[in-house]
């Protein structure tokens, strides 16, 4: 496993003829890749494509299966993620690693506490030390608490405190608001003044033209090209992430027509849900997509959630939700479903399906949830005829049909929590960022299905915080600002400066 | 008969008829200005309703009746009292209800032809006629009040509306429907079935063979008298929209009946047809004025509405003067000559609007 030192001055960390294989099958092969110092280095790629894989294998969370990893020309194969760690790599993954009950400051020293640890000098060294780095964070208070910028701004400060050098960042912008992401891009730029190089994993390719000095393309665990950020534009991004040139389905075209209004199916009247909804009035039609766009703390989601009997309305004067004109009041999901409302969550890992359960077995999962009556016994072979529907009809893509629903990638996932709700035979859908965390070809897989669902008469809310997708999707766009809908845009009239202006002022 | 525990239990808790909630203005209700952009055809103090024939226009304004003249109205009636609805019918003979009280035919073979009564109670506020084969439709907002005093049957939670058949060749009247929540306005559907406007429960009815079933409901105005669209469908006024302080104020019976005996009527919390010309007027919380402006989305004491229904009772686009707006108390509406004409009570004026521009613009 020696391999000759020709890494060149500049790169501290490269990959040569790297091959990983799970099961025979191989995430990523014959990957030949590197990072130069204090850069940012984006990687893109589909779901599937072997991004996470090839983060992983730098990162020592797993091991390669033949090939070879240089660190500043040294050849190192990382049994842990620990042993990378020593010599500084940090990942920072989508979901923090951080411990919600402990402070902040606690959260930074973590495993390398003294033996009497006075907790008073933690909290003076965690304030300098993020002081250092300029990220407004208190040292004291609970991880539990803070938004996901912040979490992610202390999840950085821990790499940077154990000398990371490299840090490799898996969507880290997924879970944040537009004004978070602002925050956490002038931290890239912080860090990489630092010298640090980074390495930068994400969906959002108009982040990659943004931030990233290099790009590179994998797909189907092959590196497709790589080459410096001036070189590319978003269609030959997407081209190279997917084979195809699918810029003109996505955002590309501005909408020339809209659905006619149907029935009106869902009225929610001056609902109020203690401080996040207040006086929320809106409407959903049959036949249309209804885009809901506003900022985080706009209330969006949680008008929703108790549309679909997930959280509660307020118990005295909470409005109403009138489902064909009738007032319904779920305070559970299940009669929800059962009157024919389905609503796909933001959250889809903890809320969205089964980690160890099989694709058709989830699907299924959503059946059971809207029979009223169950049946004793489940059915095998019911199951396993949804599980090839869906399978088939949303393109769910896996190594084996019986593989656990946490070994998918995140668009594969996402299709089965909407395979789960769509085979429940829904009249109202409510999808929650339907397409956060996943990649571009299964955003538009997404997005025919979306309009598939309203072509078939059915009503579709789409509850978006990226404006070009609700653009693209809506028939009609409603803005929520500070617990209520503030205004209303016909697709044909609405731009993205309109949108926001509503959202803001 | 709603269980009284039930009942009590709504109440407490705010839900079920208990919940003071409005539906939003959204979709094909999306607030716009086109009544405001609307052209001024003549101003006209009390003007009341429209009425379209084939060839002529009619208008009426307190004891007066016009018919359009080139840009202009041109007296062509002068009754004993004030006119409270008026139709016309196809062959050129008109209908008039005076003061609510009478209804009476104008030209034609039964010139001169009146009622007053019906199934042995006499008219008392009649606020709508419409013109079937042979038959007269009559609308009659309330039994207990005159046709001026609406917002008090309204704070009286009426219910003593009725619609009445006349088949004035036969001399026969009947009642098709009692005990309406104010009736007002009428028309013929598609499928056979008359249209009946239930202001008080925000809703239009169809009666079909003495059945009345809800064919637009829960709607965010109090609708009112309604006109044949010339490619099928309706158009349908709502002389004011709901607000949820008047519909807290409905469900407070000591409130409503202390405001009632103390108050000067023009400044009850109740709707009005026209509204912002006194400070001693009603306002509800939330900036209905900032820095001296009335903000478009305060809550309105009166509005203009306009909305035009399918033929199969869905609504296809809306016309508005929003709170900050000049023409409201919509009260008619009629299609002739490639315009839609529309009377604003509150504003006393008859407006007019191209068909072609509405089509292109309205939501």
């Amino acid at each position: 496993m020696n391999a000759p030192s020709t890494a060149t001055p500049e790169v501290v960390l490269e990959l040569r003829q790297a091959t990983k294989k799970y099961a025979g099958v191989p995430a990523i092969e014959d990957v030949d890749f590197n990072l130069r110092h204090g850069e940012v280095h984006a990687l893109l790629g589909e779901n599937g494509a072997g991004k996470s894989t090839l983060s992983k294998v730098l990162a020592g969370v797993v091991t390669l299966s033949s090939g070879h990893m240089l660190l500043e020309g040294r050849e190192v194969n990382f049994k842990t993620p620990l042993e990378a760690h020593h010599h500084g790599i940090a990942m920072v993954f989508q979901e923090t690693s951080l411990v919600p009950s402990m402070t902040v400051a606690q959260n930074l020293f973590l495993g390398q506490e003294a033996f009497f640890n006075r907790l008073r000098g933690t909290y003076i060294a965690a304030q300098q030390f993020l002081q250092s780095l300029n990220f407004d964070v208190n040292p004291t208070a609970l991880v539990g608490m803070l938004g996901a910028a912040q979490k992610q701004m202390v999840e950085i400060a821990r790499a940077v405190l154990n000398n990371a050098r490299i840090i490799i960042f898996d969507e880290p912008t997924a879970t944040l608001t537009p004004e978070e992401k602002r925050y956490f891009f002038d931290l890239v730029v912080q860090l990489k003044k630092r010298g640090v190089s980074i390495i930068f994993i994400s969906h959002a390719l108009e982040e990659a033209l943004l931030l990233a000095d290099r790009i590179t393309i994998l797909r189907d665990g092959k590196l497709v090209v790589t080459d410096d950020k001036d070189k590319f534009d978003r269609a030959r991004i997407i081209q190279a992430m997917v084979g195809r040139d699918m810029s003109q389905t996505m955002y590309g075209v501005h909408k020339t027509r809209v659905r006619p209004q149907g029935e009106c199916l869902l009225s929610v009247q001056n609902l109020r849900m203690a401080s996040m909804v207040k006086n929320n009035s809106l409407s959903v039609f049959a036949g249309q997509v209804t885009g809901v766009f506003g900022l985080v703390g706009a209330g969006r989601t949680e008008t929703f959630k108790v549309v679909a009997g997930l959280i509660k309305r307020d118990f005295f004067y909470g409005g109403e939700v009138r489902l064909r004109g009738r007032p319904v009041r779920y305070r559970v999901p299940a009669p929800a479903v059962r009157d024919g409302i389905a609503y796909i969550t933001e959250d889809r890992k903890f809320e969205g399906f089964f980690d160890h359960m099989s694709i058709p077995r989830n699907i299924y999962l959503g059946v059971l949830a809207k029979k009223k009556s169950r049946k004793p016994l489940v059915s095998a072979a019911e199951e396993r005829g949804l599980g090839e529907y869906w399978t088939k009809m949303l393109s769910i893509r896996a190594i084996d049909k019986n593989v656990n629903a946490v070994e998918l990638s995140g668009g594969n996932q996402q299709k089965v929590v909407i395979a789960k709700s769509l085979a429940q035979e829904p009249d109202v859908i409510i999808f929650d960022e339907p397409t956060r965390g996943v990649d571009v070809g299964a955003i538009a897989e997404i997005h025919a299905e979306i309009n598939r669902l309203a072509d078939a008469g059915k009503a579709v809310v789409v509850i978006s915080s990226y404006l070009p997708e609700i653009l693209s999707l809506s028939d009609r766009i409603l803005v929520a600002k500070k617990g209520k809908v503030v205004e209303e845009f016909s697709a044909l009239e609405a731009t993205e400066e309109k949108i926001m202006y509503a959202a803001i002022h | 008969m709603k269980n009284p525990l039930s009942a009590w239990l709504d109440r407490l808790l705010g839900r079920g008829e208990a919940a003071t909630t409005v539906p939003i203005m959204d979709g094909a209700l999306r607030p716009n200005r086109l009544l405001d952009a609307a052209q001024v055809v003549a101003r006209l103090s009390g003007i009341e309703d429209i009425a379209g024939s084939a060839d002529q226009l009619w208008v009426c304004a307190g004891s007066d009746v016009y018919r359009l003249a080139g840009d202009g109205l041109q007296k062509a009636h002068n009754l004993p009292a004030p006119v409270t609805a008026l139709a016309a019918a196809p062959d050129g003979r008109l209908a008039v209800a005076l003061q609510g009280r009478q209804v009476r035919l104008l030209g034609g073979a039964h010139d001169g032809a009146q009622l007053d009564q019906v199934a042995g109670q006499p008219l008392r506020s009649v606020n709508a006629l419409a013109f079937g084969a042979q038959t007269l439709w009559i609308t009659e907002g309330s039994r207990q009040r005159d046709y001026t005093q609406w917002s008090h049957d309204l704070m009286e939670l009426g219910h003593s509306g009725r619609v009445c058949a006349w088949h004035w060749a036969e001399g026969s009247s009947k009642e098709i429907a009692k005990d309406l929540a104010f009736a007002f306005g009428a028309a013929e559907g598609a499928d056979g079935a008359l249209l009946v406007s239930e202001s008080w429960r925000h809703c239009v009815l169809a009666l079909r063979d003495g059945q009345a079933q809800p064919w637009l409901h829960d709607m965010p105005a109090y609708p009112s008298r309604m006109a044949r669209a010339a490619d099928g469908g309706f158009w349908l006024t709502c002389f004011a929209a709901r607000t949820q302080l008047v519909e807290f104020v409905l469900r407070e019976p000591t409130y409503r009946k202390r405001m009632m005996a103390e108050i000067d009527p023009a400044y009850w919390i109740a709707p009005a047809l026209s509204s912002g010309r006194s400070y001693l007027e009603p306002l509800q919380g939330a900036g209905v004025k900032q820095m001296g402006i009335v903000k478009p989305w305060a809550p309105p004491r009166s509005y203009g509405l306009v909305i035009r229904v399918s033929a199969q009772g869905r609504i296809e686009s809306s016309l508005h003067s929003r709170v900050d707006g000049h023409h409201h108390g919509i009260t008619a509406v009629a299609e002739f000559d490639g315009a839609l004409y529309v009377a604003s009570k509150g504003s006393g004026q008859l407006l007019r609007l191209p068909l072609a521009s509405i089509q292109g613009s309205a939501a």
